[in-house]
């Protein structure tokens, strides 16, 4: 359970001494970091994702939208940690750009639901 | 007198083999004919209530255990389709508060989330609902199709049993009501409570979006109007057939005293006669009259119940949502069970009219 914990100091000490002495690598040390924390996050996610698709498929509603909101919180992390790695770097503007792309996605993913939503809509006025 | 017997004799058998045999005319046509002008479904009702027809014994012996059952069995059986979209919901509401727990508020990724759970929500209700809705529409205008064939031969009866001031009234107020059912509710009530439905999927699109205020109001003046102008047909058609019924008394005596004083000899015979045959035919009246009451409210029980299934689910998720801290998803839930409660005030509005004033007939 401390695993995660333990693993993120080790990773954040790496990465002092790294930049103190080989500056260039540290981003490399820091990206591993970040992607094995990344990965302890999403085997959590695993059990608790199984259980809201049985109760979702108990009470008979489509489980794609969920799986679409899942997509939409994966997207979300990931554009935050590369954002915010861009902004370690000094690379503002590049961490704007890379939320700009997050959000586009975020978008383009939902344009099927806001489409189904307006064929209700004009079926009920209909 | 040979000749004049004779002669008598073949003039009464002349007569006897020219005569005509006649029956007073029957009236079971006209009962079947209402009792197939009921819709399939309450004809099922009817026949689990043990009325197969308009018969008085089988009305007498009607319990009301026997109706808390086919009630039981109605709730029992309409439950399902509400109570499982109602654990959906509350299923979408933990799972995006789960999930809502990844925000970080710097995408405005709170906003998006919002999103798919509101559509999420008016995807797992809506299309249940509507259905439920559309039955409701269509038990307005089966009843309205019913009032239409019960109301001519109702008014018969009450103008044959002695009433015939208070039968043209009576015609008069429950033909322009049963217009009045299919053409204002149907067409404009319930054709106003699905673009209210459709305004609250909108409002699942952004939620700065507020519909919740805007639905509130229109069903406050829609409560309003209705149960006024109710109370105000209900009342007056009343004190229209006061009077009336005052009127035809009034005329009955009058026939009764006027055959007693000039009729030689069984002027009061006929009186006594003519109490019986008003009687009988208020007997009929009654029956009759009972009888559309049941079926009426029969139309509109099934939609109701189901109706009010929906509104207790949705009101326990309604609750859930704002204890996970979605006001959103409450909000657009809250309109949902407003609109609801429009088609249910409907409903009741429509076969509290037909029962008072029907009602208020049988009385006198």
């Amino acid at each position: 359970m401390i695993k995660p914990f333990v693993t993120a100091l080790l990773g954040v000490m790496v990465i002092v001494i790294i930049k103190a002495v080989r500056p260039e690598i540290a981003l490399s040390a820091r990206l591993c970091t970040v992607g094995v924390l990344f990965l302890f996050a999403v085997s959590g996610t695993e059990a608790m994702t199984d259980y809201i698709n049985s109760f979702f498929g108990v009470s008979g509603i489509d489980t794609s939208y969920f799986k679409l909101a899942l997509k939409v919180t994966g997207i979300c992390v990931i554009t935050q940690i590369t954002s915010d790695t861009c902004r370690d770097c000094a690379e503002t503007a590049l961490a704007t750009t890379v939320e700009l792309v997050g959000k586009f996605l975020i978008l383009t993913m939902s344009l099927p639901i806001v489409k189904s939503l307006l064929e209700i809509s004009i079926g009920l006025i209909k | 007198m040979k000749k004049f017997v004779i002669a008598t004799l073949i003039a009464l058998i002349i007569v006897l083999s020219f005569t005509v045999i006649s029956f007073a005319e029957s009236t079971g046509e006209e009962y079947k004919d209402i009792y197939e002008a009921a819709q399939s479904a309450t004809e099922e009702l009817l026949d689990e209530a043990g009325i197969d027809g308009v018969d008085y014994s089988e009305l007498i012996s009607l319990s009301p255990a026997r109706l808390f059952e086919i009630i039981k069995q109605l709730f029992v059986g309409k439950s399902h389709t509400p109570l499982r979209t109602a654990a959906g919901v509350i299923a979408i509401l933990i799972a995006f508060s789960v999930i809502n727990s990844f925000n970080t508020g710097r995408l405005g990724d709170e906003d998006y989330y919002s999103f798919i759970e509101n559509a999420l929500i008016v995807f797992a209700v809506i299309v249940p609902l509507s259905d439920s809705l559309s039955l409701a529409a269509g038990a307005i205008v089966s009843a309205s199709n019913f009032m239409f064939s019960f109301i001519p031969v109702f008014t018969a009866l009450v103008s044959a049993s002695g009433k015939p001031a208070s039968s043209f009234l009576y015609s008069a107020s429950l033909l322009s009501f049963a217009s009045l059912c299919d053409g204002f509710c149907s067409k404009i009530v319930l054709p106003s409570v699905g673009v209210i439905t459709s305004l609250n999927v909108f409002s699942a699109l952004d939620s700065n979006i507020r519909i919740s205020r805007v639905t509130s109001v229109i069903k406050k003046i829609l409560t309003v109007t209705l149960s006024i102008s109710a109370s105000l047909f209900v009342g007056l058609t009343n004190l229209k057939a006061t009077l009336a019924g005052s009127a035809d008394s009034l005329a009955l005596k009058g026939i009764r005293t006027a055959a007693g004083a000039f009729i030689p000899v069984i002027g009061s015979a006929l009186g006594d006669a003519m109490n019986s045959a008003l009687g009988a035919m208020g007997l009929i009246r009654s029956t009759l009259g009972v009888f559309g009451i049941i079926a009426l409210v029969l139309t509109f029980v099934p939609c109701a119940v189901e109706l009010v299934i929906w509104y207790f689910a949705l009101t326990v998720c309604s609750l859930v949502a704002s204890a996970v801290g979605q006001k959103g998803s409450s909000e657009i839930l809250e309109s949902i069970l407003g609109c609801i409660s429009i088609v249910n005030t409907v409903l009741v509005l429509c076969a509290l009219v037909f029962v008072l004033t029907t009602g208020h007939l049988l009385r006198g």
